[in-house]
């Protein structure tokens, strides 16, 4: 009871964290996303006739973004390790590095997105374009939140010097956690992971994207 | 300590009180008062679909009325599905999610509190956006389905369709975000020995509609997204052209979200009358189980039978004889539920309150809009049906017959608890059969002149069809039933304005909730509840009759329901950042709709910035 009354916060009934069950109901939620966007872009995948079609995919520049996202998994999973370990250089190297492979992923995206404007494909030139370009534009979208996600993990530090809105009191309790320490460390390492289960659903759905759309034709 | 109710006084322990003023409405993350901004809001939109539909009937009064042109006809049908579904009956339901999810597990808030603020923000802002740009700048015009090529740029040249599909996906934001918010509560935050198989049955038929929500959203989400692109970059994903393009397509994914969408209206107010029937049955529910399992099937099964909304496009034999299949089979957890209520009040001593009315003509009412729905199982019967009035009468009984109904029920029962005060119950009774009477009168005939032939959606009706009668009775009917819902109006208004007090417990209820004071406390519980049975303040009131017999066990009491007192009270501060994000969210959607960017940036810019200041507050 004690520790219930320092943090304020009572043990969960599935001994799992608030956020991160938010965050897995989320995800959930968001594979249906995706996977509708995957069913349309099925249906109009024979309709590339004078437009952009599975003909023009380049399985080397993409499959190279695929590597490069697959290894910011990685180095995800490595910054996590570092924070456990109470590593501060390596959880900052290692977050860098993850936003720095997603940035490498969505300047890859652009090229690509670019390359075939240039040529005159966009999205009304084929339906195949259409779905194309919607599908792994949304998901370059979520890597571009994901990217943004990781920075400012880095910007702010979170739990330590909060603010509340002027003017309000609520309760006698609402006051910050008498020791500093733990809490930057309660509250930063479960947004972190938040961020890094975030991170890997994005790098999953690139996996099916990938194999869908690129492995398979090739 | 030990004590039955949950009016705890402990020398020294200081409660924390709500913030105060208008300020703290703007700022509140409280779930009850979230509550109450959802209970009144959707009652104003319902309002204003209620008129939309009034008009609508005085136009098909008589035949070749002059009320309404076809243009004005087409915009307010489409204005009043609109509303009444996504403002009217699922924000009347999410009110409910919010007040009483966290009483009836035993929990002081929901999992996120700001994060339900801002559901609530969105709400209103998808309302607020649907009305204001449908009234002032263009209403959108094609049905509540939005249906393609109708809906496209080419045959909707106005702004009308654009409004709607940023509205309604504000609006789905709303339920996405609220959606996540409810299932982490109810999974995460049950009191000690709150198990699943002791959840009340209107949190487990929430639990139920959240993850209907969760997987029926993003499917619709696609077609917004598709259709803007249609209309805005020129694709061509549901217009036929000379690239392909597919108006099917759209149907299947409105469906595949719209059949969902009909459990997620009817489910919470099933779980409503399943809490109150017993109470005024003054008997356990019959069959508590079956009654969760075949909510769950009921859940499962509403994936599997959109098709049954398409039988007329023909998508050949053999994929509407399964559709068929499919939605035969789902009559049958809801024959089970519809047992189970019945069988709950067979040989019980009922006490006949306005709740209680309300809560046995949902189950005539809804049993007779289901069995109209079986009908259309069968693709022959369902031909013969399509767009005509007995659709528009099948719906209703469901919607209005059932949703309504219920939820009507429920603010009679919960309005003691949520403000202290008691609906007058002899005026509710006239209420009640104002309405049921009203209700009946216009959809009933329905049945009769749609079966005749008479078609639905079309702004004017030719004389010597047989169809005058229906037509006159459905209109009075309609005039009916918004004198009906005037009166309950004036119902409320008395209540809040009257001295009488509520009691906390004023049905002898069974659930957690009645165990604390009415209104509810700021705090909820002064103590966190144990729970031993699945009527758990039912069986600390009444050891003798307890719930759940445990063989050899009989003569223990059970444990006390408050047995520790809590010497801290936690409560979630108010946060601005809710309201800032929700106002960022709609200039992000005013601007979208006039292609206006300093607004989209603005609107953004509001958006990222409230999520850093978020991110940054203590919770």
């Amino acid at each position: 009871m004690s520790n219930e009354v320092h943090t304020g916060h009572p043990p969960t009934s599935l001994g799992l964290d608030m956020r991160k069950l938010g965050m897995w109901t989320f995800i959930g939620s968001e594979s249906i996303f995706f996977a509708t966007l995957i069913a349309n872009y099925f249906i109009w995948r024979p309709s590339h006739e004078g437009g952009l079609g599975p003909q023009h995919l380049d399985i080397n520049l993409t499959g190279a973004g695929a590597f490069v996202l697959l290894m910011s998994s990685l180095t995800m999973v490595l910054a996590l390790a570092g924070l456990r370990e109470g590593n501060q250089r390596k959880y900052t190297r290692n977050i860098l590095l993850t936003a720095g492979l997603g940035t490498v992923f969505l300047c890859i995206q652009v090229y690509e997105f670019t390359h075939f404007w240039s040529k005159g494909y966009w999205l009304t030139e084929s339906m195949f374009g259409g779905s194309f370009f919607i599908l792994t534009g949304f998901h370059g979208a979520h890597v571009f939140w994901g990217v943004v996600w990781l920075v400012s993990l880095l910007v702010f530090r979170v739990g330590r010097g909060a603010r509340r809105p002027l003017g309000f009191r609520v309760g006698v309790d609402d006051k910050l956690p008498a020791d500093p320490a733990e809490a930057t460390d309660g509250g930063s390492y479960v947004s972190v992971e938040l961020c890094g289960l975030y991170w890997h659903f994005v790098d999953l759905v690139w996996v099916f994207i990938f194999t869908l759309i690129y492995l398979l034709p090739y | 300590m030990a004590t039955t109710t949950g009016e705890l006084h402990i020398e020294g322990l200081h409660l924390p009180k709500e913030p105060p003023g208008f300020k703290g409405w703007l700022l509140t993350v409280d779930h009850k008062r979230i509550a109450k901004l959802y209970l009144f809001t959707s009652m104003l939109f319902f309002a204003l679909g209620g008129i939309a539909a009034l008009i609508m009937r005085t136009q098909l009064a008589v035949p070749d009325a002059e009320v309404v042109d076809g243009q004005a006809y087409n915009e307010l049908f489409t204005m009043h599905g609109t509303i009444m579904i996504f403002l009217g009956v699922m924000p009347l339901n999410a009110a409910f999610f919010n007040y009483l999810i966290p009483l009836q597990i035993g929990a002081r808030d929901v999992a996120y509190p700001r994060l339900n603020a801002l559901s609530y923000w969105l709400f209103l802002s998808g309302g607020l956006m649907l009305i204001g740009l449908g009234l002032f700048v263009a209403a959108p015009d094609a049905g509540w389905f939005n249906y393609p090529p109708l809906s496209e740029a080419k045959y909707s040249p106005h702004l009308g369709v654009v409004v709607w599909l940023i509205s309604l996906g504000t609006l789905g934001v709303a339920s996405l975000a609220a959606a996540v918010n409810f299932v982490v509560t109810i999974l995460n935050m049950r009191a000690p020995g709150m198990s699943f198989a002791r959840l009340p049955l209107f949190t487990w038929m929430s639990l139920i509609t959240q993850f209907l929500l969760l997987f029926s959203m993003p499917p619709l989400t696609v077609a917004f997204i598709l259709l803007l692109f249609d209309r805005v970059a020129g694709t061509s994903f549901f217009q036929p052209s000379e690239i392909g393009g597919d108006p099917v397509l759209w149907q299947h994914m409105f469906w595949f979200f719209g059949h969902p969408e009909v459990y997620i209206l009817i489910l919470p107010p099933m779980g409503m009358i399943s809490d109150i029937i017993p109470t005024f049955a003054r008997k356990p529910i019959f069959g508590y189980t079956a009654i969760v399992f075949s909510g769950i099937t009921i859940g499962f099964l509403g994936f599997t039978v959109w098709v049954h909304h398409m039988f007329a496009v023909g998508l050949g034999p053999i994929t509407n004889t399964v559709f068929a299949a499919s939605t035969m089979l789902i009559a049958i957890p809801t024959g089970v539920k519809v047992l189970n209520w019945s069988a709950t009040l067979w040989n019980a001593s009922i006490r006949m309150t306005t709740p209680m009315l309300y809560a046995v003509s949902f189950v005539a009412l809804f049993t007779v809009g289901g069995l109209s729905g079986m009908m259309h199982a069968s693709v022959p019967v369902d031909h013969q049906h399509t767009d005509t009035y007995f659709i528009v009468a099948h719906f209703h009984y469901v919607l209005f017959g059932g949703s309504m109904m219920g939820i009507l029920a429920a603010i009679y029962f919960w309005w003691p608890k949520m403000f202290g005060k008691v609906l007058d119950d002899s005026l509710g009774k006239v209420q009640w059969a104002l309405t049921f009477l009203g209700f009946n009168l216009t959809f009933g005939p329905m049945h009769v002149i749609g079966n005749d032939g008479m078609p639905r959606r079309v702004y004017t009706w030719a004389g010597g069809n047989g169809w005058e009668w229906g037509n006159l009775l459905a209109t009075a009917g309609s005039y009916l039933t918004a004198l009906a819902l005037a009166l309950f109006v004036v119902i409320m208004i008395k209540s809040m304005m009257s001295k009488e007090e509520a009691p906390g417990d004023p049905w002898d209820g069974a659930t957690l909730e009645w165990s604390i004071p009415s209104p509810t406390p700021f705090y909820n519980f002064a103590a966190i509840p144990t729970v031993s049975s699945e009527r758990p303040f039912w069986d600390a009131k009444y050891p003798s009759h307890r719930a759940t017999h445990e063989p050899g066990n009989e003569e223990t009491a059970p444990p006390a329901l408050y047995d520790k007192a809590d010497e801290h009270i936690h409560m979630p501060p108010v946060s601005y950042w809710p309201l800032v994000f929700g106002v960022g969210f709609t200039l992000f959607g005013v601007g979208f709709v006039f292609m206006f960017v300093p607004a989209i940036i603005l609107g953004t810019l509001m958006m990222l910035g409230s999520l850093y200041g978020w991110s940054l507050e203590p919770s």
